[in-house]
């Protein structure tokens, strides 16, 4: 007996949809993040450091600044130990944040850089992600950022590197 | 071989008449009309002076987020789901949907969906309060604990829409009368073909969105958690990939209704009926790549903005080209001005004015001051309004003859049809005014100087809620006692399959497929 | 009607009538009927100004065109005139012309549409970085680099809200304490967000950006004149959405640079009054004014709070138990995982201090406790 057209067209459809519901919870999101990573929009920073062997360029200065916010119920003081460094690209500098545990507990914390202008946002590289860190009182950098030199030089001269 | 409808309430509960179930989607439809109607009525009547006067602002957002939920998913596309099922068979000369138990379930979970959506607004922590556009973390990490029902309610709604459309679907592509090839169909037809594989498409996406929600709020991933390494505009973009071609989804059919009410009343086919359905093609597939528009605020690279303001301008070519083929139909017919007719004319003037208003938003510089205003709010009622909902209530009018064989009172459509134009212009017009004077939307309360357009608003906004009790009225009074109409034709302009069967028409109709030329 | 019932009738309705008229009358001075967007005071809500009547214009004579085809058709061709229908039905000529031109037309709009996007996105050389934190539900401004920070809360009185008294002028438009910026200055905006989606609207700016939280969004203005501007969050953000306005004192520069050294000066004078010990009764006034601004939105001015969503003042163990310390805690760290925050970093010491206080004595809780400014201050450090 030939296959029904209709069974035909309503499992062609099933399929579809079925697809469709995938590709929205397993493919949209890991392709917003590549698509976040490799254009910088969202200010998300470029992935593991390369390193670049062009050197500092002296001809030119970026001006980069840091903030801090703290999401709504956390405890923690957090601040920017300097708000703004003023650098030559590919130089080495280390901008230091002020993290304080006020509670009387143990707490992990987590921070999660954002950048803006967007695309400045490929120029800067997390070294070290801070994610534990226990105990009261005490300060740390929550992470390295280096900034290296871009290749076509960047229009952009000031740059904000915000932490959250 | 065919038989009369069972008895008693067997009858609707078991049903796969394609009749039967467009009759169930039509009334839960319009019950649902009245549902998010009375919600409306209670948002109007707490913004007609500044200060909270009835509800407290935290039912109020339950109140917004209700009324577009109810509206959009539980009157607006049921509604023409019921069209489509009572008129499709008949339209193609088929004697029923492809799947008609399948068609019979899809339409029994959509009451459960709705009566489990608003028992939430009597459950502890209040109904969902972050809009129908639920956006994170507002939906997610700051919800009411209702908001797992809420998901549930979506999950069953868009499963009966998914189920539906695969029906439509098989029924168009396999069950057509020898004869009718595809560029022979009708519009509603052609609309509704369209529609369905758009609510294929799109439909599992928002299923998918209100999954990663429940995951995110039950089961501690973070897929809209900045803190956690996702991103809450992962979400928009997610949604709006369902929610754009869903206002296309809403449209369609209601653009297919329009034209075949335009050439019944002219007298004439409609005109450029192939540019019609290329021009309907080309909006369904635009539809998928505008979808930012509503996020032109949330810091897109100027890249992205730039490319989703000029996509979006695009489609105003089609649709516009839409606008001109149905005033050419008019234009030199012989036209009459009944009820139907009426409230095709405001469509086409309301819905293109809305449509402007449409391509002014997809400024995005200049939606710098509309986005989240009252012109925003104002441009879709006007397209959803005085567009689908005008077209529904038009096919209604239109079809009833011939579904139910007793006219409605002619005068009284007429009065209603009035009342509701006006009444409808009256509370949406003003809210151009208020939103480019700078009054947000979603806002139970605010400053003075917004104190007089939202007065006249709420006025408007009784007057055509009364206006839709009216319709009530008419409806029943027609099936009830509404004056015999017996001619296959109804209407003296009318064309098409469905119009040479008898009046009203018979349970079972085009058992033999007739032949068509 | 008889005498009783007339003067019965009038004492029902002039509180009615006057709480209407009172609202107006104020409303007088703002701007009522309003039809269209403000010009602005930068350039940039001036062009956008500009592309918004140009595409109005176009709007409206497309309008024109369109329907009165339409509405001649209506006259010329009614059946009941005896018109009997053409039976044209297609004309591929005609369609490309309608299609061609609508094209055109939109391209026209596009080329001054992208010159004012380009506009709105340049924030390059700013003399001044505010930055902009939505929180639920006000907003704090942060001048970077100055060490000056502030909260900024709506300032209207429930009463006025719950028409207990007659709204005043700026109802709903008035706030704790306002962003205060210099004029002819290019300032840019960082803006984002502590715990929802929020937005900063002021139209006169024709500045309006998400405030997303984890994200930082930046946005410029460059006023022209001083004066007071008004605006509105424009992203539902909870049950304060409407109740979060933005108010912006734009100051000649010398005022301004004035007003910022003042600014400081007095960050230094708070820590000074943390030093101090108040009265009960000091305390208590204090906590109600503070309670009322910063804690009533959700625990609400009679500390009901609301049931299953923000718990009650009223005999809880946090507010009425043996260990203030518990109380501290809630108060300065927040509740995490809950819309509760931690307003050790939001309020100074005297406030905080205040605000329990009063929590601790109000509604009938009474348990006598009084919290100092300084017992706030070794909690936070000494935790």
């Amino acid at each position: 007996m030939p296959t029904n057209p209709v069974r035909k067209t309503l499992v062609k459809l099933l399929a579809g949809a079925a697809g469709m519901f995938l590709f929205a919870i397993f493919l949209m999101p890991p392709l917003y993040d590549v698509f976040c990573d490799i254009t910088g929009i969202g200010g998300k920073t470029g992935g593991p450091y390369q390193v670049s062997e062009s050197g500092v360029d002296m001809s030119r200065t970026v001006k980069v600044q840091f903030v801090a916010t703290n999401n709504g119920a956390m405890p923690w003081e957090f601040t920017p130990k300097v708000f703004e460094v003023t650098v030559h690209p590919g130089e080495p500098t280390e901008a230091a944040f002020f993290a304080k545990n006020r509670t009387s507990r143990d707490m992990v914390a987590q921070a999660i850089p954002n950048v803006t202008p967007f695309n400045a946002a490929e120029y800067f590289f997390l070294l070290q992600p801070a994610t534990a860190r226990s105990g009261c009182g005490s300060r740390f950098t929550t992470g390295i950022y280096r900034g290296s030199r871009s290749a076509n030089g960047s229009q952009d001269d000031n740059v904000v590197l915000h932490i959250i | 071989m065919a038989h009369g409808p069972a008895k008693g309430i067997g009858r609707w509960l078991f049903t796969t008449n394609h009749k039967d179930i467009g009759t169930l989607y039509l009334w839960f439809s319009f019950a649902m009309f009245l549902l998010g109607g009375f919600f409306a009525m209670v948002i109007r009547a707490e913004l007609f002076e500044p200060g909270m006067q009835i509800i407290k602002p935290e039912f109020f957002n339950q109140m917004t987020t209700m009324h577009g939920l109810v509206m959009v998913f539980g009157a607006i596309m049921p509604a023409f789901v019921g069209l489509a099922n009572w008129m499709i068979p008949m339209m193609i000369g088929a004697p029923d949907m492809a799947l008609p138990r399948m068609n019979n379930l899809s339409f029994w979970i959509l009451p459960f969906a709705f009566t489990l959506l608003a028992s939430t607004l009597f459950m502890e922590g209040g109904a969902p309060n972050f809009g129908w556009t639920f956006y994170a973390p507002l939906s997610t990490t700051y919800a009411p604990d209702t908001v797992n029902y809420f998901i549930f309610a979506m999950h069953i709604m868009g499963a009966s829409s998914i189920m539906g459309s695969i029906n439509i679907i098989a029924t168009i592509l396999n069950m057509r009368a020898p004869g009718m090839t595809l560029m022979k169909m009708p519009m509603f037809v052609w609309t509704w073909l369209i529609t369905a594989f758009l609510l294929i498409a799109v439909m599992p996406v928002l299923a998918g969105a209100v999954t990663m929600m429940l995951m995110d709020i039950n089961f501690g991933t973070s897929f809209f958690n900045a803190a956690g390494g996702g991103d809450p505009v992962l979400f928009q973009h997610v949604f709006w990939f369902f929610g754009h071609p869903e206002v296309y989804i809403i449209i369609l059919p209601a653009f297919g209704v329009i034209s075949h009410i335009i050439p019944t009343f002219s007298r004439k086919p409609l005109f450029g009926y192939s540019s019609m359905v290329y021009a309907t093609a080309s909006i369904a597939f635009l539809s998928f790549i505008v979808w930012a528009h509503h996020m032109f605020l949330v810091g897109m690279p100027i890249g992205g903005e730039l490319y989703f303001m000029y996509a979006t301008m695009l489609i105003a070519v089609p649709t516009a080209a839409k606008v001109f083929n149905w005033i050419s139909t008019m234009f030199r017919g012989s036209l009459t001005f009944e009820t139907p007719m009426l409230f095709a004319i405001a469509f086409v003037i309301l819905f293109t004015i809305g449509g402007l208003t449409g391509v002014m938003v997809a400024i995005a510089p200049a939606d710098v001051q509309y986005h989240d205003s009252y012109f925003v709010v104002a441009h879709f009622h006007y397209v959803m309004v005085a567009g689908a909902v005008f077209s529904g209530t038009a096919a209604v009018y239109y079809w009833l003859p011939k579904w139910c064989g007793n006219m409605y009172n002619e005068s009284m459509a007429k009065v209603q049809f009035w009342v509701s134009f006006i009444g409808f212009n009256v509370t949406f017009f003003p809210q151009h005014f208020l939103g480019l004077a700078g009054m947000p939307r979603r806002y139970a309360d605010y400053a003075l100087q917004f104190s007089d357009w939202n007065m006249v608003s709420s006025i408007g906004a009784f007057t055509y809620g009364a206006s839709q009790l009216l319709f009530l009225y008419i409806v029943i009074q027609a099936i009830k006692s509404g004056k015999p109409v017996r001619d296959p034709k109804v209407w003296e302009g009318a064309e098409g399959l469905e119009w040479t069967l008898p009046t009203p028409v018979p349970y079972h109709t085009f058992s033999t497929p007739p032949e068509v030329k | 009607m008889s005498r009783r019932a007339t003067m019965l009738f009038a004492l029902v309705l002039a509180p009615v009538m006057s709480l209407a008229l009172s609202g107006k009358v104020l409303a007088e001075e703002a701007q009522r009927w309003a039809v269209n967007m403000p010009r602005g005071v930068t350039p940039v809500s001036n062009a956008i100004y500009d592309i918004h009547m140009i595409v109005f214009w176009i709007c409206v004579v497309i309008g024109v065109v369109v329907f009165g085809v339409m509405f001649y058709s209506m006259y010329a061709h009614r059946k009941s005139r005896g018109a009997v229908a053409a039976n044209f039905h297609e004309n591929t000529t005609a369609e490309v012309v309608w299609t061609v031109i609508p094209a055109l037309i939109l391209i026209v709009m596009a080329i001054p549409a992208t010159s004012t996007l380009l506009d709105v996105y340049d924030t390059s050389e700013a003399e001044i970085d505010i930055k902009v934190t939505g929180y639920q539900w006000k907003w704090q401004y942060e001048y970077l680099g100055e060490d000056v920070a502030y909260v900024s809360e709506l300032a209207t009185p429930e009463s006025e809200i719950y028409n207990t008294a007659p709204k005043g002028q700026y109802y709903l438009q008035e706030v704790s304490e306002p962003l205060v910026l210099p004029v002819k200055t290019k300032v840019r905006f960082l803006i984002t967000a502590k715990d929802v989606i929020h937005s900063w609207w002021v139209p006169d700016f024709g500045v309006k950006r998400d405030a997303i939280p984890g994200y930082v969004n930046e946005t410029w203005a460059y006023v022209n004149e001083p004066g007071v501007y008004r605006g509105e969050c424009a992203e539902l953000c909870g049950k304060g959405h409407p109740f979060m306005p933005i108010v912006v004192n734009v100051l000649e520069k010398e005022a301004y640079n004035s007003w910022l050294a003042e600014k400081k000066t007095e960050v230094a004078a708070i820590r000074e009054l943390t030093k101090k010990t108040f009265t009960k009764d000091e305390l208590m006034a204090q906590g109600e004014e503070a309670y009322n601004r910063s804690c009533s939105g959700c625990h609400m001015v009679n500390g009901e709070g609301i049931p299953g969503v923000f718990p009650s003042m009223i005999g809880s163990t946090v507010t009425t138990g043996d260990t203030i310390n518990k109380h501290l805690d809630v108060v300065v760290n927040g509740v995490a995982g809950s819309a509760m925050q931690a307003f050790g970093g939001q309020l100074s010491e005297v406030d905080l201090a205040a605000i329990i206080t009063y929590e601790r004595n109000a509604w009938g809780n009474d348990t006598g406790d009084v919290v100092q400014p300084i017992d706030v201050l070794k909690f936070k450090q000494g935790q």
